[in-house]
């Protein structure tokens, strides 16, 4: 066998990284443990209650439950597809504004921490609501209270046919045990949370990652394999190569154009599992800068922009979007059920047309800030060069990710794509992207809403009021479309494309089930591996 | 006063013409004239660059993701479907701008800098002196990613970034110069007969302290190429979908498995034009430096 140049360079480049990140390939031949290459510089959190980077949720997965969850690998399509978990049963009021829920008996915490009580579950929501990263929604809890061991009863505010998925299977809400924290204390237990899951956290290292080990008094079936072990690699090219060399079972995939065919192009053994939709990635037009409160200047935008392409660019990982839902979801509409002109179909000499009736024949130039995270920046590529074939030239600022969002945190961008993922329950994305109480502020202590919708111009705040006090299901997503279809007339924010949560695993390891929706993680209790 | 002007041309060499330095720079050196004409190449490209580049440097096509080397793209394709060869053909604009105008900005205000202080002393000198101290305590790579972090990317910020990185170094030289050939003769006959200043210092002082500058500007173009494409490469220089040999090899290290032609073109390139500029300084100070011209 002949070595020639290409395979020279990568061989080099290959024993840099490796050097890099100190790993050792006699890692790999351990099959009782799955290793998994993350996406980030090094854990924050393993405390569900506290996770703001998405990664940690690889660990955080494994370790806690909550009261319900879907099935593994997917999201609950409509109410019937919630699997009990540490609840078994659950009824709501007609008024959907009071919730209870029977407990598992018999559900051990790790590490010898005892039974988990009603009394675990009141401190857990009690905790989420006071001091999560996820108050606002979970704000519409009025009170959570235990009857008796295994009971709790939930009361709400304002009604939530939805309050399954909107605030029981939600990180924040994973069951915690009340002694531990008392025991180890706020401070500690942030990285070093107990809970009830198939896997028990053995070490938090900031510089490696997390180690976890299977939880033997587990309630369900145990784990098979015994450990899991959450190493972050942030540089894409090292952990690409931590997976090829086999260091790493699984990696969270490079979500860039032609990525998976190389991948497949160098190793055709390897399995892919993605989420769909994935991510949602929006488009926020900044309604407060000239000239975007013209609403044909927006209607251009919209033109000049082939979000078929786009998703084409990201396959197999993109996906379409008509409205701000995936087909498929509660509210997705297909192009053809939409109005002839809401249906906004790739035309570039329309763009052009309507810049020139909005007062500008020569075209717009403006600039708009960009992350540099290969999944926004490749977006906004495409995006940019879509544009100038309609004569909108936008010069991208392309940044630091953290920086990149504290800035539209602060209203510094023009034209802000956020990537965001999000359950089947269309009120989420409204509330959080379009709501006024959620308009972003100059000094940060704003929302998502980046467009100003709702104070520059009429938005959707009363139709989303309506839907959130819905009582009925069907009602609640008749309303749902009105907004879609509301949102696509004043085009304040623009459902650019979905892109499906990637990892890339050896084909030694086998998850134990199909990963179709769902969060950006998924758990490894089911899993195997083979030599 | 004809009696001084004896005196003078006794102290002076003859000045040896233009083409005699031309002469020297590459007379006996082939590698110094493959340098050359390998800039002469480059300097060509960049200038041409609309003309020869077969594709335009930013069009993307999905259709083409990754090709590799064919005799539709000579280079193949990067991830978003674009021409490798046009992009660093397009590219080349950047690392020569740069790479010619930083030193050449660097060294007008290092050397003004350097006169003053040379020249007048006193409080002049010592604020420039320690000013200029202080940036050369920071390695030359250091000081550009504080400032660049500091003015964001953009053309003429990366301009501003590569210039400050120079200035201290010509502002040193110009003032070591400026005290030596103060204290020739000549000049003090200048100051003698009551020569204005200004005429003493365009005059006298710097044409006589031009050697060591233009030596230390044709060395450090090619520091300025180098320094463009590592900012670029980490993000703070040229700005996507700009094309710079920099960025190009950064976005090539995010796609090595699609094609890992983008990094060995640029990074080719990168070597050839810095060696050159090396090479080419190297005879150029070998022939007006003092120190080694013997």
């Amino acid at each position: 066998m002949g070595i020639n140049r290409r395979t020279f360079l990568e061989l080099t480049a290959a024993s840099t990284a490796l050097t890099a990140i100190g790993t050792s390939s006699a890692m790999a031949q351990d099959t009782d443990v799955i290793r998994i290459g993350i996406a980030a510089n090094g854990p924050r959190h393993s405390d569900p209650n506290l996770t703001t980077q998405g990664s940690d949720n690889w660990a955080t997965e494994q370790v806690y439950e909550q009261l319900v969850r879907p099935e593994d690998g997917r999201f609950a399509l409509s109410p019937e597809d919630w699997v009990p978990t540490l609840a078994t049963e659950w009824s709501a009021s007609a008024d959907a504004k009071t919730w209870t829920f029977k407990l598992r008996e018999g559900v051990q915490f790790h590490r010898g921490y005892g039974e988990m009580t009603s009394e675990d579950v009141v401190f857990s929501f009690r905790r989420a609501i006071d001091t999560g990263t996820n108050r606002t929604i979970l704000a519409n809890i009025a009170e959570v209270t235990a009857n008796g061991p295994y009971e709790v009863t939930i009361r709400l505010h304002a009604p939530d046919v939805n309050l399954l998925g909107t605030s029981i299977f939600n990180n924040n809400t994973s069951i915690v045990s009340k002694a531990a924290f008392e025991e180890i204390g706020a401070e500690a237990f942030a990285t070093d949370a107990v809970g009830t899951g198939p896997y028990q956290l053995v070490s938090f290292e900031p510089n490696f990652g997390m180690r976890l080990q299977r939880h033997e008094d587990y309630w369900g079936d145990a784990a098979i394999v015994s450990r899991v072990e959450c190493v972050y690699i942030a540089d894409t090219t090292a952990r690409t190569l931590a997976l090829l060399s086999g260091d790493v079972d699984m990696i969270e995939a490079v979500r860039a154009p032609g990525w998976i065919d190389s991948m497949l192009g160098r190793d055709p053994t390897l399995k892919i599992d993605m989420t769909v939709p994935g991510s949602f990635n929006t488009l926020h037009i900044n309604l407060t800068r000239e000239p975007f409160n013209d609403i044909r200047v927006r209607q251009a935008i919209m033109y000049a922009l082939d979000r078929e392409a786009v998703a084409a660019a990201l396959a197999p990982m993109g996906g379409t979007m008509h409205g701000l839902q995936p087909a498929f979801f509660p509210a997705g509409f297909e192009a053809d059920d939409l109005p002839e002109e809401l249906q906004y179909r790739h035309n570039p000499q329309r763009a052009r047309e309507l810049l020139a009736e909005a007062g500008y024949p020569n075209g717009i130039e403006f600039e708009a800030n960009c992350s540099q995270r290969e999944d926004y920046s490749s977006t906004m590529l495409i995006v940019q060069e879509q544009f100038r074939a309609a004569g909108i030239n936008m010069t991208l600022n392309i940044g630091d990710h953290t920086a990149y969002h504290a800035d539209n945190r602060t209203d510094k961008n023009t034209l802000a794509m956020h990537a965001s993922s999000y359950p089947p329950i269309p009120t989420q994305i409204y509330f959080q992207q379009l709501a006024s109480a959620s308009q972003v502020k100059a000094d940060g202590t704003g929302g998502g809403n980046y467009s100003h919708y709702g104070i520059e111009m009429p938005g959707i705040d009363d139709l989303l009021q309506q839907a959130l006090e819905a009582t009925d299901y069907d009602e609640y997503i008749r309303i749902c479309e009105e907004i879609e279809l509301q949102v696509l007339r004043d085009l304040p924010l623009i459902g650019l494309s979905t892109l499906s949560f990637t990892a890339v695993r050896n084909a030694n390891v086998d998850l134990g089930y199909e990963v179709q929706s769902g969060y950006a993680r998924w758990r490894f209790h089911r899993a195997t591996k083979s030599a | 006063m004809t009696a001084l002007d004896h005196g003078a041309q006794q102290v002076v060499a003859p000045e040896p013409g233009k083409f005699e330095i031309v002469g020297k720079i590459f007379a006996g050196r082939p590698a110094t004239v493959v340098a050359a004409f390998v800039i002469f190449a480059f300097i060509l490209i960049a200038i041409l660059a609309p003309v020869i580049a077969p594709y335009d440097a930013l069009a993307q096509s999905f259709l083409r993701i990754n090709h590799g080397p064919s005799w539709q793209h000579w280079l193949g394709t990067d991830q978003f479907g674009r021409d490798v060869l046009s992009r660093m053909i397009y590219g080349s604009r950047n690392s020569m701008i740069f790479g010619l105008l930083a030193p050449t900005l660097a060294a007008i205000v290092g050397t003004t800098l350097g006169v003053i202080a040379g020249y007048f002393g006193g409080i002049a000198d010592r604020v420039i002196s320690r000013v200029v101290d202080m940036l050369l305590a920071f390695p030359e790579l250091l000081l550009a990613i504080l400032i660049a972090a500091a003015l964001g990317g953009g053309f003429w910020n990366i301009v501003v970034v590569l210039t400050v990185a120079f200035v201290p170094g010509f502002a040193r030289v110009a003032r070591a110069q400026t005290l030596s050939v103060k204290q020739e003769p000549y000049v003090e006959s200048a100051i003698a007969v009551g020569v204005r200043t200004p005429t003493i210092i365009f005059r006298h002082i710097v044409p006589n302290i031009a050697a060591p500058i233009v030596v230390l500007m044709t060395l450090w173009t090619a520091s300025a190429i180098r320094l463009e494409a590592s900012l670029s490469f980490l993000g703070i220089g040229t700005q996507a979908p700009n094309p710079s040999w920099g960025n190009i090899i950064r976005d090539g290290l995010n796609n090595l498995f699609g094609s890992p032609w983008p990094i060995i073109g640029a990074g080719l390139a990168i070597t050839c034009v810095v060696l050159s500029f090396n090479l080419f300084g190297d005879a150029v100070r070998d022939v007006l430096d003092p120190e080694t011209n013997q």
